[in-house]
This record gives structure tokens, sequence and C-alpha cells, in this order.
């Protein structure tokens, strides 16, 4: 497998944009983008994760529905199974967790983890049974993220996403050459 | 809505002025550089640190080709500026994005680079947005000179002689950036890095520190160049003429979706300034020493529009008003009666609501920059270290009362008339750059990017309509997700009152050249000169302390730069 190393902005604006290629709302995408740099700062190649779980965008509306239900305490546990991409349901509630004072936690057999202070995504996967958020605030800090630079990305899936993120764009033309900034002057001065 | 500049009162004595008035586009559109400026508080940030910068490198040829690093100390790390200067034909020199070759490239390295990296960006800088980049890459730019001035001021100082003061108060600069890129952009180090970092915190602090080291080569660049061509007659820059020698910059619509895309940013950036002017607004009277200081500055001003001139018709319109307007208003400063008045500040201020939006808001930077340090610091709290997350727990009334309070701008937008949807903003295919189309005559709108937040605005406001008060937001972006992004801009407003441009995005009357000059005057940016309604050329650090004068700190001239 090839893979290229991008920056933590890049995984975001590639996942954002993909996400919005793949015919998400705005406001979703955004929130696909901050999961693919929460997973990506724990192991995980988010953007791999991030183009599969687009291959059913509904399960992804469900999903965020679903964690902001959680969120307010509309429901009291999100069970992990029926989820095809347990990955981007972790990865959206592991960026609501870091971004606010909710205490989103995996529960696994026999134990609960908070996702604040996870370290790892990837090998946890088979064991979570559920999400849910604890009644209680959490006392220790977050893990700030663990490395200055993201998990690889596998260039197939990289290509994948800039091919969804694609759809968003507008094709050049004279026109809009004409009319774009700096159009049709000389900048030898 | 409220067109009063003093509407919204925060504390008894803290008046600030209400988002109403301050955030209209036509009003941004107006924007000075203010001491809050980024360029400024990192002048003030490398005197205090006693920065001192070295030249490790310099290996270039007769011509001014080749390789030089420099490098400074700040905050406890070592940053180094990797320059690259090569040949470049004038059909190739071009400040627009999709240029793909300039006179030089640079890097902000972290560090001090070894042979190995040198050569690796050398590989990688000069092809721009087409190499790649790594993490100890802070920032990524890329000037072109100004060629003709660079020609006048080499020959000049071949010839023993200084550069005509009347040409370098024309440009300015010898060199002018087309891009400064920074946080992960191709790789590059992201912007959580440098937030950890004492010094480079701040916004925009390792890209303000690039282009200040970059001023400084085109410094020696020119005076390189010069001694080359006749080392018996050459003579230096004198020191008034090199530190008003500063770096242009051409910018355009790359840059406009910014402060839409960055609400909680845009606010921290414009609570910080008015904060200040609340500030100096309450104070009950001036000292003498202010009042020297006002008129000191009240001086300045007048001689810095005095010297800025520009081609763009309309600008210079606005420019000559305001010269006749500050002439005119010359006597509202005569000491004797502000001192005669209480709040002398606040009357100055009242005053010029009969004045062009211009002068009010030249006066609001001028009284910001008489309280010297008072307000220093507020450039603490500029930085966003995110922007705001979704709260799905609101009650639905409480969103519609942030609606109702919040964003009645975008509820009296009369979306029926074409006018009001005339244009739209997308990204081209093409180097992937934000663009501005015409609705009825260029394709694309069916992609068209979301800056419409007034007409999200009212689409929510419609389908929040026969919902019921209780139910929260997540149930209700559960049945309709496409209004997540708005809701989520609206719960921000509710603590950030500044986040917003209150004025629809998508209107004929829409012009980007005002959001440009909102966010290059938080730069620091002067001597805006608009080359059409969507692209401007800037001069930063004009009048600024150069390397060698850093360690005094601020000169007078680092607010409006006058050539004297």
């Amino acid at each position: 497998m090839t893979t290229i190393q991008l920056s933590y902005n890049e995984v975001l604006t590639v996942a954002r944009k993909a996400a919005g290629g793949a015919g998400l709302p705005h406001g979703v995408a955004e929130d696909v983008g901050e999961a693919a740099v929460w997973l990506s700062a724990r192991g995980v190649d988010a953007v791999s994760i991030v183009v599969d779980a687009l291959g059913s965008p509904a399960e992804i509306l469900g999903a965020q529905a679903a964690i902001d239900a959680l969120c307010c305490g509309e429901t009291a546990e999100i069970a992990a199974e029926g989820w095809n991409c347990r990955l981007m349901l972790i990865g959206l509630a592991g960026a609501v967790a870091a971004g606010t004072e909710m205490n989103l936690a995996v529960r696994k057999a026999g134990n609960v983890e908070p996702l604040a202070r996870m370290v790892t995504a990837e090998a946890l996967v088979p064991s979570v049974v559920g999400l849910l958020l604890l009644p209680f605030a959490d006392d220790g800090a977050p893990t700030p993220l663990r490395s200055h630079r993201p998990a690889a990305t596998d260039a197939a899936a990289y290509a994948a996403a800039l091919g969804l993120a694609a759809k968003t764009y507008v094709p050049a033309s004279e026109l809009s050459r004409a009319r774009g900034a700096g159009a049709g002057t000389t900048d030898n001065d | 809505m409220n067109n009063r500049a003093t509407a919204i009162t925060t504390a008894p004595e803290l008046a600030m002025r209400s988002p109403d008035v301050v955030m209209r586009l036509r009003r941004i559109g107006a924007s000075f550089p203010t001491r809050l400026s980024f360029l400024r508080s990192l002048i003030r940030r490398l005197a205090s640190g006693g920065a001192t910068v070295r030249r490790p490198l310099w290996r270039l040829d007769d011509q001014g080709f080749g390789d030089a690093v420099y490098t400074l100390e700040l905050g406890g790390h070592d940053y180094s500026l990797v320059a690259f200067s090569c040949p470049l034909p004038d059909e190739k020199r071009s400040d627009r994005v999709i240029a793909e070759a300039w006179d030089t490239s640079f890097v902000l390295y972290d560090g001090i680079p070894d042979d190995a990296e040198t050569e690796r960006l050398r590989e990688n800088a000069p092809r721009q947005e087409a190499g790649r980049f790594g993490p100890r890459d802070l920032v990524l730019s890329r000037a072109n000179k100004s060629v003709r001035f660079f020609e006048h001021v080499a020959d000049s100082l071949a010839r023993g002689r200084q550069p005509e003061r009347e040409r370098l108060g024309e440009v300015g600069y010898l060199l002018r950036t087309t891009a400064v890129y920074g946080n992960g952009k191709f790789g590059i180090a992201d912007r959580f890095v440098l937030a950890e970092r004492e010094g480079l915190a701040g916004p925009f602090q390792a890209e303000m520190l690039t282009v200040w080291l970059i001023r400084e080569f085109s410094h020696d660049l020119v005076e390189h160049v010069a001694r080359s061509r006749a080392p018996e007659t050459f003579v230096p820059l004198a020191p008034e003429l090199r530190r008003h020698i500063g770096v242009g910059n051409s910018t355009g619509l790359g840059m406009a979706p910014f402060l839409a895309n960055h609400p909680q940013l845009l606010n921290n950036w414009v609570f910080a300034r008015e904060t200040a002017l609340a500030r100096v607004r309450s104070k009950r009277y001036l000292d003498a020493a202010s009042l020297d200081r006002l008129a000191e500055l009240w001086r300045q001003a007048g001689m810095h529009l005095d010297q800025w001139s520009v081609e763009d018709d309309a600008l210079m319109a606005r420019i000559l008003g305001l010269r006749g307007e500050w002439a005119e208003a010359q006597a509202w400063i005569d000491p004797a009666r502000l001192r005669a008045v209480s709040s002398p500040v606040a009357s100055l201020l009242e005053r010029s609501q009969f004045m062009s939006v211009d002068f009010q808001e030249l006066l609001a930077a001028l009284v910001i920059e008489m309280a010297g340090t008072e307000n220093d610091d507020l450039a603490d709290g500029m930085a966003a270290v995110r922007e705001a997350t979704l709260q799905p727990g609101m009650r639905l009334a409480a969103l519609r009362r942030l609606l109702r309070d919040h964003y009645g701008w975008a509820l009296i937008v009369a979306f029926d008339r074409p006018a009001e949807t005339a244009q739209f903003w997308y990204v081209s295919e093409e180097k992937l750059e934000p663009r501005l189309g015409r609705r009825t005559s260029e394709p694309g709108a069916d992609l068209e990017l979301p800056l419409d937040i007034a007409r999200q605005v009212q689409g929510l406001a419609a389908d929040l309509a026969d919902e019921p008060e209780t139910q929260t937001v997540a149930a209700f972006l559960a049945r309709f997700p496409q209004h997540r992004h708005v809701v989520r801009r609206i719960q921000t407003a509710a603590t950030a009152p500044y986040s917003e441009i209150r004025d629809n995005l998508l209107s004929d009357r829409c012009l980007p050249i005002n959001m440009l000059r909102c966010k290059l005057a938080f730069f620091g940016a002067s001597k805006f000169d608009p080359r059409s309604d969507r692209w401007t050329r800037i001069t930063l650090f004009q009048g600024a302390p150069t390397a060698g004068e850093i360690a005094a700190g601020e000169t007078d001239d680092c607010w409006l730069p006058v050539l004297r």
C-alpha cells in the first residue's frame, strides 16, 4: 500500500470536501472533517474511513443525529451493533468530546473509556459495545494530540477523496478566468 | 436595525459599538490598521524578546540569484527564513494565483536547516503549490520584484546615490508577495504546533515573521546587486529609506471567504479592537501628554493621506474626501477645547458620526493609537483555539431568540429580488481557488459555496416556524440536517457578537474588496491599492523597524507610514 503523509489541516479539508461532494449538507461535512482529525490523531487512516463511510451518507446523518440525541439526554446510549462504520461513529463522537465538555465514552465488554482520554482508536472497534454520555464530568485532563502529524493516508483512498471533493468544483471557463482576481493587468511594474 | 454606533452597552462605562454598525461591508471595507494589528504585535514581541537576526548563509551571484538563510531566536526556539532567488522571464511574472514561477520563494523553517534540508527546500519552495513540505516547514511564500523600482534602487546605489524619494513614496517595496501559506497547506506544519509556541501563538504571527524577514532579504538583495555592479561607488540604503521600504502584497478573492468561514476568529479580532476603542472612549479626560500625542498622530495621519494615492477612481475619490474632512476637522483637537469637555474622546467619536465612514474608522484607529500600551493586553485574546461547536440541547425557543437578536439584518433581505442573489461564490477547478460568479451568465451556481448566510438564515426561520418551542436543536436537526451549519453560526453569535459580516454576500452590491481590506487591516497593512473590486495590493511593514533596529521597538511610523 502506498501512503501519503498529510497535515491535519489537509486531512480535515479533504474529508470535509469529500463529504460535501458525496452530497452531505455543509454543516455535517464540517463535522466529518473534525471527526477525521480526531481519528487521524489516534492512529487511524481517517481519510480511508471517511471514504468508506461516504458510501452510505444516510448512515453518517443517522450517526450524527444519534450523537446529538445522546449529548442532550434524549437517548441513554448508542448501541454499536448495526453500524457498518463504527470508527466513523466513534470519530464523530470523539470530535464532539474534544470540542465540548461532553464526557462521551465508549462502552467495551467490562469497562467504559472516555473518548477524551483515548490515544488509539482502531484497535478498539471489535470490542466496542456502545457509546454513552457519562453523567459526571471527567476529572482528568483530555489527552492532547499525540503526534504533530496524523496517521499516514492510503494514497488510493486519498485519490478517491479528492475525486469526491472535485464534484464541488466548477470547471474554469474563459469568462471565469477573465473575471478572476488580477486578470487583465501586467505585473512587470 | 440600529445604525447608531454606540447602541450596545456592555458595562456602565464601556460602550461598545453595535455589530449592526461595525460589521457592515462598507464599514469593514474602510478599516485601518491599529496597534492591535498582527504585525504590530510581532514587532513588540521581537523587541521585548531582544531578537537578533543572523544571516548564516548568503550564497548569491552578482545578479542576485542564489540562496540565503536568516535566523532568529524567539521564545526559546530558532526560526529560519530560507530564501531562494531565481531568474524569471518577464512574461512569467504574474501576481495571479495561477502563476507557476516567481522571482523569489521562501520557507520559514522550524530551527536552522542543514545542507540536506536546504537542498530539500530548494527542490520544493520554487515550485510552491506543486511542491511538498513537512512538519518543520512553518510558512511557505513567494514574491515577485517590483521590477522597475528594484532596478532604480539598484542602479542608484551602484552609482553612489540614494533612490529618489518620490519614487520610493509611490511604490514603497522591492518585493511583492503573492501568497503566504500557513496552517498545514501542502504538508507544512499545522497551526496548533505554533499555537503552543511563545511568541508565535497569536493569529498569523508566523506569517508576519516570514514577511518581516522577507523585507530584510529584499533590502539586502538590492544592496548586494548594486554592490556587485559597482563596488567602488556603491553606497548602502540610508537608514530612513531602508525603514520606509516595506513588503508589497497582492491579495485576491482567495482571502475573502476566510472571514465568513471563521466566525469565532473574526469575532475575536473585532471584539479586541472594539474593546480597545470602548476603553479609550470611556476616558473622562485626557492629560497633556495624551493631547500632544493626539495632535501628533493627527498630523501623521494627514501626511499619510497626502502620500496615499491610487489609480482606482472610487478609492481615490474617497481618499480625496477623507483628506478634506481631516483638514476640516483639525479644529476638533484643539487642546483648549478638549480640556473643556468631559469625555473628550467620546465627544470626538460622537462628532465623527456626521462625517464619512472612512473618517470615522480612521479616527477610531487614531484614538486607539493614542492610548499606546494601555490596550496591548487585548492582543492576547485575538486567537481562537477552534470555531464554535454545536449545542444540540438548546431549545428552539432559545434559538429563535438568538435569530431575532443577532440576525435581524439577514431576515430583512428581499431574496425575491434578483439583485439579492446576483452573485455566487464557488471554487474553481483551476488552482482550487474561490471565485465569484454572476448567477445569470456564468455556470456553476449549483455548486456554490455556503456563503449565502442571510439566505440560510431565512431558510432556517421558515422551517422553524411550525416547530414547538420546547423541541431541542438535536431533534430539529435530525429532520432538517441542511440547517446544521447555520444553526452552529447562530449559536456562536450568542457569545461572539462580531462573528458575522452583516450584509448579504450574494447581493450585486457585495464588493469582495471590502472583505479583503478588513482582513488586511488586521494584519497591519496600509496603502491599500485596489486593482479591481476583487483584488488589491498593499504594503506591509513600511516604516517598521528593520532587523538592525528591532531592539528599539516600534517606531512612530509603524501605524501609518510617512516618508518625512
